[in-house]
């Protein structure tokens, strides 16, 4: 009788536990926007202050990893970094990250994770910049806009150097992590009592 | 009075009797539904494509020598070749083939893990067989991993009644050899787990003759191993071929640490987060309650698995990478059964909760794949197009060389590699498929042939996403 009352608790606090973690969606999963197939153009150099900037409206709240595709063959890799950073609507910083030189790929995607929360519909702009390199750092990717771009850039193009890049979008993927299902949770909550019925 | 209880507990046995049965057959039938309506899709990945080209390619011994050049042994294409010769050349008969194995699997239920281990036992294997995440989408996949998992998990349901079942070990002596033989010819992990099997068996009838001074078993044993050993002898020679052809020369990456969790993510991963710990823990518990209530036969199902994998890592040390995770597919049904005879003893609240947890994972695995199956790709859209647009003199050129052999799948022999295309030839138009790698297409060939190029769509198959363009003669 006593056991049957511990785990009638048990459970209602599970359910409970569960729900919050539900409504204030604690578990997430990765979902990716790519862009599409296209013949690769690049930029030579975002170094010297030629940053690259992909205007971006967020398909979802939080974007977890943003991955640029480099080519590290024709720089030195020994000193600077690639930095990755988020600019709001009124240019304010919302995310930065940065990645060694040395940490980058010959040829291939840079992840650089951003792990920030942005307005979902709003326009944000994403800057790659080369700092502290001792020549033009890596190359960055682009596609044709018209033929590739993912739900995120549609609309847009590349600015470089202060410059618009016609019909130009970025190699890029955004990792986002969205919070499962409301009803996911009730495998957690079946598991959750299977695992109490085992222990008591 | 006695008289009367008596009937009364046999029509109370009878009753039950039925409504297990009612139970089993309906979980069987709704989940070969739910495969079923998986199948009804042209969707495939180049593994497929390799399944459907050797059949449509090859006669029966066309497809052994094909085979011997590759990677698997042939059983499962000749199955194949069998199935379409009957019912067609259709996607969905290639991927029935995978489900009928799936259904064999699950009735192990009625005609050995009932009667050998009970109603609940029976109905935990048929529930956790199709709840393990990865096996989902492999049931609706033209490739032979089902037909692998079945003969194991007979060969491993014959070695045990053989053991315990002395009246009838002849019968199951016969059974053994038969599925492990079915087991080599299908899939060569298939062959090690029943090469495990083998071992684990011989331990067992080796104590278990000497401690009764009966040598019967253990002679049934070898009989039966040596008759496997003869009869795969011939495809042994193969085997060695491929694989010392292979070595330092095979897809698969190298073994390491990084490597081996990812087996149990293939295994017990799905699109619920933290699904692999969740099965990681349920299988931990499941150990630790065979052990405590002495279930050796639970144990040794799970051997299986954890032997074969240990071969394929020492082997993937030691010599090359041979070994993925989908490889102990073969296994997943000695797994299901391990987790059946773990928790059949259980309280019925107990049980109640891991079958909700296990239909609820079937279910999100089911999701997944349908999306992946019905939606994930654009090659529905690709087919309609093309079948709506494609007149009988067009040709269809593409430039990712590696992909050849899945767009003749679709297309025919109208499919030509973009760098064997006549642009002077005789056409009508040219469906080229552009998958932004090298080589490129020629503008000014275009251009001196008086060809105009116009962009379609971004559109695309499994695996491979292209620009699809229309060249046509300029007016």
């Amino acid at each position: 009788m006593r056991r049957n009352k511990i785990i009638a608790i048990l459970a209602i606090v599970l359910a409970a536990v569960l729900a919050i973690m539900g409504i204030s969606g604690c578990i997430t999963r990765a979902v990716l926007s790519r862009t599409g197939p296209a013949y690769e153009q690049k930029v030579d150099s975002v170094a010297f202050g030629f940053s690259l900037k992909q205007p971006f409206v967020p398909q979802y709240e939080r974007i977890d990893t943003i991955k640029v595709h480099v080519d590290t063959s024709g720089c030195a890799k020994e000193t600077g970094e690639l930095q990755i950073s988020i600019l709001d609507e009124n240019d304010k910083q919302a995310a930065l990250a940065a990645i060694p030189i040395s940490a980058l790929p010959q040829y291939g995607w840079a992840d650089a994770r951003v792990n920030a929360k942005l307005a979902c519909g709003q326009r944000y702009t994403l800057v790659l910049e080369s700092v502290g390199c001792v020549d033009n750092g890596p190359k960055i990717t682009f596609l044709d806009s018209r033929l590739a771009a993912s739900a995120e850039q549609n609309g847009f193009n590349l600015e470089y150097a202060g410059m618009d890049v016609a019909y130009s979008a970025l190699k890029a993927q955004f990792v986002y992590e969205v919070p499962i299902k409301m009803y996911e949770y009730s495998a957690y909550y079946a598991f959750g009592m299977m695992m109490m019925l085992m222990v008591f | 009075m006695k008289i009367r209880m008596d009937n009364g507990g046999i029509a109370a046995d009878n009753g039950k009797q039925k409504r297990w049965l009612f139970a089993a057959a309906a979980l069987i039938v709704l989940f070969t539904v739910m495969y079923i309506s998986l199948i009804f899709n042209k969707s495939i990945w180049i593994d497929e494509a390799y399944t459907m080209q050797i059949v449509r390619e090859n006669d029966f011994l066309g497809i052994i020598k094909t085979t011997a050049k590759d990677v698997h042994p042939p059983l499962y294409y000749l199955l194949a070749e069998c199935l379409t010769s009957v019912l067609g050349d259709t996607f969905w008969v290639y991927k029935l083939l995978s489900i009928i194995p799936m259904v064999l699997t699950m009735s192990f239920a009625f005609s050995r893990v009932k009667p050998w281990w009970g109603e609940r036992a029976a109905l935990l294997f048929i529930i956790m067989i199709n709840a393990i995440p990865c096996v989902l989408e492999y049931v609706v996949q033209m490739r032979m991993y089902t037909w692998a998992m079945f003969f194991v998990t007979w060969a491993g349901l014959c070695a045990y009644g053989m053991y315990r079942h002395e009246e009838d070990m002849k019968r199951f002596c016969v059974q053994l050899a038969a599925s492990s033989i079915l087991a080599c010819y299908t899939h060569n992990y298939a062959m090690i787990s029943c090469v495990c099997i083998y071992l684990i068996m011989g331990i067992y009838a080796f104590l278990k003759c000497k401690k009764s001074g009966k040598w019967m078993l253990l002679i049934l044993w070898l009989a039966s191993g040596a008759a496997v050993a003869v009869l795969y002898l011939p495809w042994l020679f193969v085997l060695i071929k491929q694989t010392s052809d292979r070595i330092e020369n095979y897809w698969i990456e190298p073994i390491t640490l990084r490597v081996i969790p990812e087996y149990f993510a293939f295994l017990f991963g799905s699109e619920l987060p933290y699904s692999t710990v969740m099965y990681l823990i349920l299988c931990a518990a499941a150990v630790a309650i065979c052990i405590r209530k002495r279930e050796v036969c639970g144990l040794l199902a799970l051997a299986v698995p954890v032997m074969t994998a240990t071969i394929g890592i020492t082997v993937s040390i030691l010599v090359s990478p041979f070994f993925v995770g989908r490889y102990l597919l073969p296994c997943v049904g000695l797994l299901a059964l391990f987790i059946a005879l773990a928790f059949c003893e259980k309280p019925g609240a107990f049980q109640i909760a891991l079958a909700t947890f296990a239909i609820l994972m079937t279910l999100v695995s089911y999701k997944k794949n349908y999306m992946l199956e019905y939606k994930s790709t654009h090659a529905e859209e690709l087919l309609s197009y093309m079948e709506e647009n494609l007149a009988p003199d067009d040709l269809i050129a593409y430039n990712y060389e590696g992909f050849g052999f899945v767009y003749e799948i679709y297309f025919g022999d109208r499919v030509r590699f973009l760098k064997n295309v006549d642009f002077a030839g005789d056409f009508g138009s040219i469906w080229y498929f552009d998958s932004c790698v090298t080589p490129w297409l020629d503008g000014q060939l275009l251009e001196q042939n008086n060809l105009e190029k116009e962009f379609i769509m971004t559109t695309g198959i499994e695996h491979n996403e292209f620009q699809l363009y229309q060249i046509r003669h300029k007016k």
